[in-house]
């Protein structure tokens, strides 16, 4: 895992109760490129408020100006419920922006560490990815 | 009629003077505070005190600590990280190739199977215990696992070993204020930890919790597993009790999407 993929971690994140992005029921690195951290803007098209990963959509428009729908994955419901983020906290038509690591495959699919929401808070998705050391408890 | 037509005059005036009163405190909200935004956040849950039926009050003299309550511990990928001074992970010269050339996109959790009884642990979601006489119950919100350790004295089924299953087969006893497990009869499936430490059908597990504070129960657990590490080793670990907190929903298979991104990822690059 590079030092620049943390050091934009711990610059972005700040690991909270239940919220440290860890752990997931998958393998992060065999999924994610800690090596590629990216940033991208675009109106959120669904959200799915679900187990075992919430997992937002988002138009996003490319250098050519057609848009591109990519699957943004945060962390479990049940962590971010209780950080006080809920199923209304990223709504439909939002203009969000997401900062996090693209999937290996080349899909349109991003862990994301913070989604900047509209109101201006940064709400820290819970990622999965993975860090090993960071955690606070309750 | 003069009178009352000035009557008439004033009161209209007065009506109209309060309607520009009115709309001028009006407006002046919009004109003099800054736009707020829409909170995101939900409000904060009611306050509670508890775990249900946890009353905080200490167990009696001669009878068990009561450990009841939800807890959560710091989440942990790399267990041997938890070692106490002393009883540091030394890995066989299978275990270190294992884990040198494990691939992560094999994890078993990757495909929702079960985590085993220590990883449950170092997870991110908290865990509940329930305690009777007889047994004591850690109910785990991840996938909605548990395991149940009997502590009435029997011994482990004869086949424990013959059927090993993904939790192991667990008894216990009170040792004073300390509960102490023993688990056996755990399949070669699954992982310690999400970094991929391995272990085989023969790992033995000897857990020792207590409180070492009113709301922090700590716990103690020697691995031996002669075919991955050299000697046994015990970690510490400590959770906290999440007062009128409560285990929520889990399933990992109602969304998952991430198995069909997975790509081979082998030791160190995986980690």
């Amino acid at each position: 895992m590079s030092r620049f993929a943390k050091a934009l971690f711990a610059a972005t994140s700040g690991c909270q109760f239940l919220i440290c992005p860890l752990l997931a029921h998958h393998s992060f690195t065999a999924e994610y490129d800690s090596s590629k951290p990216i940033s991208i803007s675009g109106s959120v098209t669904k959200v799915e408020w679900m187990n075992p990963h919430v997992f937002f959509y988002v138009n996003v428009k490319g250098a050519n100006g057609k848009s591109s729908n990519f699957a943004i994955e945060g962390g479990s419901p049940n962590a971010l419920r209780r950080q006080r983020w809920g199923k209304d906290s990223v709504r439909v038509g939002d203009v969000i922006t997401v900062s996090g690591f693209p999937a290996k495959n080349g899909s349109s699919t991003v862990n994301a560490v913070t989604i900047l929401l509209p109101d201006g808070s940064s709400l820290f998705a819970g990622s999965s990815y993975d860090l090993n050391g960071p955690k606070k408890a309750k | 009629m003069l009178r009352s037509r000035k009557k008439i005059e004033v009161a209209g005036w007065i009506i109209f003077a309060v309607s520009i009163a009115l709309l001028a405190i009006r407006l002046s909200h919009y004109i003099f505070s800054a736009p707020v935004a829409e909170s995101r956040k939900m409000p904060p849950p009611p306050k509670s005190s508890g775990a249900w039926w946890f009353t905080g009050e200490p167990a009696p003299v001669g009878q068990a600590a009561d450990l009841t309550g939800v807890w959560f511990g710091d989440p942990l990928g790399d267990i041997s990280k938890a070692t106490l001074p002393g009883q540091e992970m030394i890995l066989t010269p299978l275990g270190k190739h294992r884990y040198d050339t494990v691939d992560h996109s094999l994890n078993p959790t990757n495909r929702c199977l079960p985590p085993g009884p220590i990883r449950i642990s170092l997870m991110q979601l908290p865990m509940m215990i329930v305690q009777r006489p007889d047994l004591v119950l850690f109910l785990t919100e991840y996938q909605r696992t548990y395991r149940i350790v009997y502590t009435d004295g029997r011994m482990h089924d004869p086949d424990a070993k013959d059927y090993p299953d993904w939790m192991g087969s667990s008894i216990g006893h009170w040792e004073k204020d300390t509960l102490v497990m023993d688990t056996i009869g755990l399949n070669d499936r699954s992982w310690m930890d999400v970094n991929g430490h391995e272990h085989s059908a023969q790992l033995h597990i000897t857990e020792r919790y207590r409180l070492s504070e009113p709301n922090i129960l700590e716990q103690l657990a020697t691995f031996e597993d002669p075919v991955f590490f050299v000697k046994p080793f015990t970690t510490r670990r400590l959770f906290k009790r999440q007062i009128g907190d409560r285990l929520l929903d889990d399933s990992c298979l109602e969304n998952e999407k991430d198995l069909k991104n997975l790509v081979p990822t082998f030791g160190a690059a995986g980690r």
